[in-house]
């Protein structure tokens, strides 16, 4: 009877074998990164050479005044790109994204409403229900360097804002986040490491 | 290679599918035995003994799983626990739903993720006794259920 429960249970497994040991170093780095978080944002002093937070490596491209910035988060195991694109006019500003699933279809996030170039985003902050979590990007004010987003159980993330390279015809810093969990709290900090502005 | 990637690249796929019925989807429990080895990988110098691991891992995946699955109550093993697919083997499936919810975990343990009785009296707490006679009723259960079905 043993052999024949084996059997049965053998039949039921899935052979199939989707591990991924770099995605488990990299959850694990993440995780330690999430966890020395808090602290550094009590004390408001949040470095910004620290290069915390998701959406690694980014790609520019760029026509005139319009700039597209690109990345990839990941969440729950699976890669999301996310293409921001700022056309920065003479007096608004226009930030629209894009989400692309894991299978390569894409998500039309679309565009926000135009926005004065002088008086903001601070966060530019769009996001988007995905899987159980959230990923979040946007496009910030200048002189923004770090978003810290603690979820509803406490957890913090945060991202470096990236500028676009030398020469690039934008004012605005780029940066995406991806949580396992709804965001609770976004806050933007200066290079200074003060709050530049928290929404709740 | 160290210890807990030689652990992850022998048992991955046994976690998985003993972690499916747990976390409710084979997505989920993907995202548990990921999750678990990388809290493993963070935290296995606080492990002392290296026969330890499956069982440490297991534990530490099993409680992501669950709090997956039910979110508020941790300990508690879900009543319709059953593998993902039971329509691929009714007659077992509904043999398995008659065990206590328990016993099923020591089970899916033993046939899923082909843990020994002592990595599942690690996992589970219990003694090697306990497993044995554990896995011994379930059997025997699993018999009369099937016998029963195929009359």
């Amino acid at each position: 009877m043993t052999d024949l429960l084996e059997a049965r249970f053998a039949a039921l497994s899935d052979p199939n074998d989707d591990s991924d040991w770099l995605d488990v170093r990299l959850r694990a780095r993440r995780r330690s990164r999430r966890l020395a978080l808090p602290a550094a944002a009590a004390a408001a002093a949040i470095v910004a050479a620290a290069a915390l937070g998701a959406g690694g490596t980014w790609l520019f491209s760029t026509h005139d005044r319009q700039v597209t910035a690109v990345t990839h988060v990941t969440l729950h195991g699976q890669t999301w790109r996310v293409a921001l694109t700022t056309r920065s006019g003479s007096w608004l500003s226009r930030l629209c994204v894009q989400l692309s699933r894991p299978d390569g279809s894409t998500v039309d996030g679309g565009c926000g409403p135009g926005f004065s170039r002088l008086l903001g985003p601070a966060f530019g902050a769009r996001h988007f229900a995905v899987g159980g979590g959230q990923i979040w990007t946007g496009a910030t004010v200048p002189f923004a360097r770090t978003i810290a987003i603690t979820d509803t159980h406490g957890r913090v993330y945060t991202a470096r804002a990236i500028p676009a390279p030398r020469g690039t015809r934008t004012p605005f810093r780029y940066w995406a986040l991806a949580l396992e969990s709804p965001a609770g709290s976004v806050t933007v900090y200066g290079a200074d490491g003060r709050v530049i502005r928290k929404k709740l | 290679m160290e210890p807990l990637e030689q652990l992850y690249r022998d048992r991955y796929v046994g976690f998985r599918n003993a972690l499916t019925p747990i976390a409710g989807s084979r997505e989920a429990a993907r995202d548990a035995v990921q999750e678990a080895f990388a809290v493993a990988l963070r935290e296995r110098r606080t492990l002392r003994r290296r026969e330890s691991l499956a069982p440490w891992v297991w534990q530490i995946a099993y409680r992501l799983a669950l709090r997956e699955r039910l979110r508020a109550r941790l300990d508690e093993v879900p009543a319709d626990l059953c593998f993902s697919d039971p329509e691929r083997d009714p007659g077992l499936a509904d043999a398995i739903r008659s065990l206590p919810p328990r016993r099923r975990v020591v089970v899916f343990l033993r046939y899923f993720a082909d843990f020994s009785y002592a990595e599942i009296a690690e996992a589970l707490g219990l003694s090697e006794g306990t497993v044995a006679a554990t896995l011994a009723q379930a059997r025997a259960a699993l018999h009369d259920d099937l016998v029963e079905a195929a009359r």
